[in-house]
């Protein structure tokens, strides 16, 4: 699975650790910044009203009040104005988003076809896609119309009125939208899983026609395919009774998935038939460890060599040299396997030449012990290009020395670490690999479960947006805080570029300089003429970028959340990773809610 | 008072657009079966733009413009985009999605189906490492364009790109001896195709059928072929049944089939040749008339002498007596026999000495002015005539049309055939170390090919037969290489050597071979007379050079074949 950022462990995304703040010192320094900005603001905007002494004790008196009623909300008003929320988001017809979402499904059949390589994959994507914008629409259009609207029409006054807080309004908004949220969260959850397996589900049979005895295969009786179904084909073949195991078919993975042979009765004859598709979710457990290289004279080095690919993702070793990639894995013990170590290797292979065309380029892999540097005796593979390839290493092993080892006794150190060690045998070809290309085989999960985190990603993003929205809706009218929440959520989604462009890591300049060449229809890379024109544009450029850093700060980082490709390509979402998006999520309703009261008091009707 | 303001401005706008809607109605009525419509319905019917004209209408492709709001353009911009990062990030299942829903929003825009198969048959599949996963993919970006199709009913560039993959993707790549098979063993693709006969499955003949559909949407249907070079589009099904003939031997199929497949392709290359193509100026050519106009030239030429009897004699010889000794050298001697000096000299002369049609007819006016009319008639009539000689000459330059009709010939004759069968057995029997067999196959094979030489003797410095045999030789060599021999003296192909080693593969061996030869001749000279007064090494070597300068100098190969028309009295025109 390509991994472009690191899977960080929750605690040490939480605290403090080498080179990095943690989110939640992060999180504080953000609040105090912000919290004096706005009282710095508040107490500007109070002077010039009221003078300086009238706005310092408005100032004092309004924090204070503030803390006070943030610690007086009362769940029972909550759950109350929760309600009324959730009313009202009926009344407004809140539920033809699920006619939309069944319009969807339905007719996603015409632009999904299941001629992919694989489809559980695309499918997958699709529905958690869909949800995603599906599911944040509603969000955007709940929650920013709903405050400006009681203003407006003044029904805020019979709420008012009774002994509530102004606190107590907003967080009932957010808890009432997040409620009716989840229940189409988890009504499209259902629909989606029902829609994929429905999609991908499909049977062959066995082409008796292409069945041959293959005299040269050893332990094989017969082989052939099946019938042609959902635009493929299985290989099949008969393997004869061994001694670990009976005589049975082995029906060969193709398009992500596979199946069983099971005779069935057919007009009264038995026929040979394929069951339902297995495999197609799955929710594989990798560890990760850390990669590094050597390179072909056997130094040292972070990366691997460029093989002039645009997408710098993987990195090369050369073959027939010195040049490896290791990974180093901690936490390793006889818990995960008794009998042995799986190691899960893809490998993108490069060809310098030709080569054999018909052949795969071989490698070696081996365990190393990182203390005593023991090694394991090399295992010769076929690359199987940008596959999953499963090297089980069994608990007895050899060493270089021929002599008989422990797995786990001589190869793994003290600390309970252990390397993987890959070659490219063949001279002139490269195997490029990334950080995530290694890793170690835990016992799957549960696919339903990784399915639900991925709504769970998506729970998250429309929490945000339902708190984003209500805290706008507390200072502007319903279409501006629309437009405002629009913004964070398309920006927010595109997060990356918009750093990449805040701090001026992009070509074409900032944004009056963008703006300028577009009018001028001069090309991204063409400097312009110095002078002062442009050196004005350039400075309010660099001001404008401050300002979008600033913001990039404090911009949700929807991408992350997005966790729909872990289950398109069969992968377990980490707990501690969902934990995160859960925490992150807390913060932005804690902060945004603080916003939204402050926002929420100043106005007339809520004093 | 506002409310009524209101009212009036509403009714203003209500007026207006039923204003409008006349005109609109006017332009665009839709045809019916009693009417043509308004105007935009009968432009599209007139230029075929409606939809059921271009293809086939899906709803889906329908509902999806309609969904984009009017924001066609921004959202096959962002597809677009995402189609490159996703090919970029190597999501391919992404990409074909992503390649999926564009097909969608712009159906009927040729060049993306062309831009987008060639990108997954060509750029893709190779991304892959086993030679499987690439077939899937150039078979992917060929049933793209066969999707393509279904929306662009008979588009000629789309048929044509079809014929170009499945020929040449699959014949020609790398992997193309596993493509090959892998097409041939591809029921599923075959049995959706008209369900060939196995024998019928080669990659070849298929992609011959798709280019016939395009030859025949532009001739029969009147479709457009686009910017293509004619030659090149009207070519394709002979070149393709060459290419089948090449291949089949190529995987040692000869006898009857070989020779079958050469004259299929040899009637293909003819009925080429009789194809009208219109050349880049106006005119319509026939490739295969080029001697019929040369004849055609010289007739008209010779009525045009005719008309003053001696005229042209007494002209040319005029013309001579301007020139310098030197210069009548240089013009006199065959262009083949020119010395670097001599070639410039004649050419820089050749303006001044060319006696046009126009020179020769306003001389007719001069001497004789009842006949005026009448030459310079001629004279118009044969410079049309030379003209387009001259230009189906360059076309069949372009399509190689003289080697690609000798081969088609020659490989259908009984030496080819066995020189061809003989030489794959040697080579077999090279690759299962049987060297000595080898040997012996080998120079019955260059035996073979030194009577098809004999046969045809122009093949020798056609510029590609050479080429082709002197890969073959290699192989012998090494043979021999790995016997402990040498190439003999006796062995029948050392003037093709000689004339086509532009590689300097067997520098050392000709050389070796003149010393040798140079030897025995100086043995021959000192012994007994020499019985048939062969030239002796240093002649030789004076010829090899002279032919080795002809061979480096494709300006003089241009002139030679224009000797035909100066012989038939008029200098080579300049081109």
């Amino acid at each position: 699975m390509v991994l472009e950022r690191d899977l960080v462990p929750f605690w040490q995304w939480l605290l403090p650790s080498q080179g990095s703040l943690g989110a939640l010192l992060s999180f504080v320094i953000i609040a105090l910044v912000l919290a004096t900005l706005a009282l710095v603001g508040g107490f500007v905007v109070a002077m010039v009203r009221h003078g300086p002494m009238v706005a310092g004790d408005k100032v004092y008196r309004t924090v204070v009040t503030g803390a006070q009623e943030l610690f007086q909300i009362s769940p029972r008003r909550v759950w109350a104005l929760a309600r009324l929320a959730v009313q009202e988001s009926l009344r407004r017809k809140v539920l033809v988003a699920f006619v939309i979402f069944v319009l969807i499904l339905l007719f996603a059949g015409w632009f999904l076809q299941t001629d992919y390589q694989d489809p559980a994959y695309l499918h997958f994507n699709f529905v958690l896609t869909a949800t995603s914008y599906l599911v944040l629409a509603i969000a955007l259009l709940l929650s920013t119309f709903s405050l400006p609207a009681d203003i407006k029409s003044k029904t805020i006054y019979t709420v008012v009125t009774k002994p509530v807080r102004a606190g107590e309004i907003v967080l009932g908004r957010m808890l009432g939208f997040t409620l009716i949220g989840t229940v189409m969260l988890l009504v499209m959850g259902v629909c989606s899983y029902v829609f994929v397996e429905r999609a991908l589900d499909h049977s062959h049979e066995v082409d008796t026609a292409t069945l041959k005895d293959v005299p040269e295969q050893v332990n094989v009786e017969r082989a052939g395919q099946s019938t042609l179904d959902s635009f493929h084909r299985h290989n099949l073949s008969l393997e004869s009774a061994t001694e670990s195991a009976e005589e049975g078919w082995y029906v060969e993975p193709n398009y992500g998935h596979t199946h069983e042979v099971e005779t069935i009765q057919r007009g009264g004859r038995d026929v040979l038939a394929l069951s339902g598709p297995i495999g197609h979710m799955q929710a594989r457990v990798p560890q990760y460890g850390d990669i590094r290289f050597l390179d072909r004279t056997g130094g040292e080095t972070d990366t691997g060599i460029s093989v002039g690919n645009e997408w710098t993702y993987r990195s090369f070793i050369e073959g027939n040299s010195p040049a490896r990639a290791i990974w180093q894995f901690d936490n390793i013990s006889d818990s995960i396997d008794e009998e042995g170590l799986p190691v899960v290797l893809n490998v993108r292979v490069f060809r310098t030449h030709k080569g054999v065309i018909t052949l795969g380029i071989q490698g070696e892999v081996y365990l190393r012990n990182p203390d005593t540097e023991m090694q394991s005796e090399g295992r010769v593979f076929t690359a199987k290009d940008d596959q999953l390839d499963l090297h089980f290493f069994a608990r007895k092993l050899k060493n270089t020395q021929g002599e008989e080892i422990d797995l786990y006794d001589d190869l793994v150190s003290e600390d309970g670490e252990i390397e993987v060690w890959v070659r490219c045998i063949e001279p002139g070809m490269y195997f490029g690999f990334a950080k995530p290309d290694c890793y170690i085989e835990l016992e799957n999960a549960s696919p339903l479960t990784n399915f639900w985190k991925a709504q769970a990603g998506i729970w998250v993003q429309m929490v945000i947006v339902i708190a984003i929205g209500v805290a706008c809706s507390t200072f502007v009218s319903g279409p501006v805080a629309m437009l405002f929440t629009g913004a964070f959520i398309l920006i927010g989604l595109k997060k990356d570029e918009f750093v990449r462009i805040a701090k001026g890591e992009n070509f074409g300049g900032g944004a009056i300089e963008s703006a300028i060449r577009m009018v001028t229809q001069k090309n991204m890379i063409t400097e312009f003429e110095p002078g002062t024109g442009i050196g004005i544009v350039k400075a309010i450029d660099t001001v404008i970028r401050y300002v979008m850093q600033s913001v990039a700060a404090v911009l949700p980082d929807f991408p992350k959340f997005n966790t729909a490709r872990f289950v398109a390509e069969g992968f377990n979402i980490p707990a501690g990773y969902v934990a995160q998006d859960l925490v992150t999520c807390l913060a932005y309703v804690l902060g945004l809610f603080v916003i939204g009261y402050f926002f929420l008091r100043t106005r007339e009707v809520a004093k | 008072m506002n409310e009524k303001k209101a009212f009036y401005r509403k009714i203003g706008y209500f007026v207006a657009i039923l204003l409008l809607l006349i005109p609109l109605y006017f332009l665009s009525a839709p045809a019916t079966v009693k009417s043509n419509g308004g105007e935009l319905a009968q432009y599209r019917l007139e230029h075929n733009l409606s939809q059921a004209n271009l293809g086939e209408i899906d709803p889906g492709s329908a509902t999806m413009r309609l969904a984009t709001l009017g924001l066609r353009g921004v959202a096959v911009n962002l597809l677009w985009g995402a189609v490159n990062e996703y090919k970029k990030k190597e999501d391919w299942t992404n990409m074909m999605a992503a390649l999926e829903q564009l097909s969608k929003l712009q159906p009927n825009f040729v060049v993306f189906w062309k831009f987008q198969a060639w990108n997954v048959s060509y750029n893709v599949s190779v991304e892959f490492d086993d030679y499987r996963d690439r077939y899937y993919y150039v078979k992917r970006g060929i049933e793209f364009l066969e999707k393509g199709l279904e929306y662009n009913r008979d588009n000629p560039q789309l048929l044509w790109d079809l014929g170009w993959f499945i020929g040449q993707k699959i014949g020609r790549a790398d992997e193309h001896v596993e493509y090959r098979r892998l097409f041939k063993e591809d029921d599923d693709y075959h049995r959706e195709h008209g369900d060939r006969p196995i024998s019928e499955r080669d990659n070849w003949l298929v992609a011959e059928d798709w280019y016939l559909k395009a030859v025949e949407a532009v001739d029969e249907k009147k479709k457009d072929m686009g910017r293509k070079s004619q030659i090149v589009f009207y070519d394709s099904p002979a070149m393709s049944r060459m290419n089948y003939s090449e291949a089949i031997e190529e995987e040692g199929t000869f006898g009857a089939k070989a020779r079958s497949a050469w004259r299929r392709a040899s009637e293909a290359w003819k009925e080429f040749g009789e194809k009208p193509i219109q050349h880049s100026t106006g005119p319509w050519l026939r490739l295969g008339d080029y001697s019929l106009r040369l004849s055609e030239a010289e007739k008209i030429r010779q009525e045009l002498y005719a008309l003053v009897p001696g005229l042209h004699e007494e002209l040319v010889d005029a013309q001579r007596a301007n020139l310098t000794p030197a210069q009548i050298e240089a013009i006199d001697t065959p262009v083949e026999d020119r010395t670097v000096q001599q070639y410039s000299i004649a050419l820089e002369i050749e303006d001044k000495v060319k006696l046009t049609p126009d020179k020769f007819a306003a001389e007719v006016a001069k001497r004789d002015p009842s006949q005026a009319r009448e030459a310079q008639r001629l004279a118009l009539e044969l410079a049309e005539v030379e003209t387009r000689a001259r230009y189906i000459r360059q076309y069949r330059q372009t399509a190689n049309y003289d080697y690609w009709e000798s081969r088609s010939e020659y490989e259908q004759s009984e030496n080819a055939l066995a020189a061809r069968e003989s030489v794959y057995a040697a080579k077999q029997a090279a690759e299962q170390a049987e060297q000595v067999v080898a040997q012996q196959l080998f120079e019955e094979g260059f035996q073979s090919w030194a009577r098809v030489l004999e046969e045809y003797p122009e093949l020798i410095d056609d510029g590609y037969t050479g080429d082709l045999i002197i890969e073959d030789v290699e192989a012998y060599r090494d043979t021999l290489d790995q016997l402990g021999e040498q190439i003999p003296d006796d062995f029948p192909l050392w003037e093709l050597i000689e004339e086509n080693d532009n590689e300097r593969k067997f520098t050392d061996e000709v050389a070796r071979y003149r010393q040798r030869k140079a030897q025995a001749g100086a043995q021959g000279d000192a012994g007994t007379d020499s019985p048939d007064g062969s030239s002796n090494s240093a002649d030789d070597a004076a010829d090899q050079e002279s032919e080795s300068s002809e061979e480096s100098n494709p300006e003089q190969e241009d002139g030679e074949s224009d000797a035909a028309e100066t012989e038939a009295g008029l200098p080579p025109s300049p081109e």
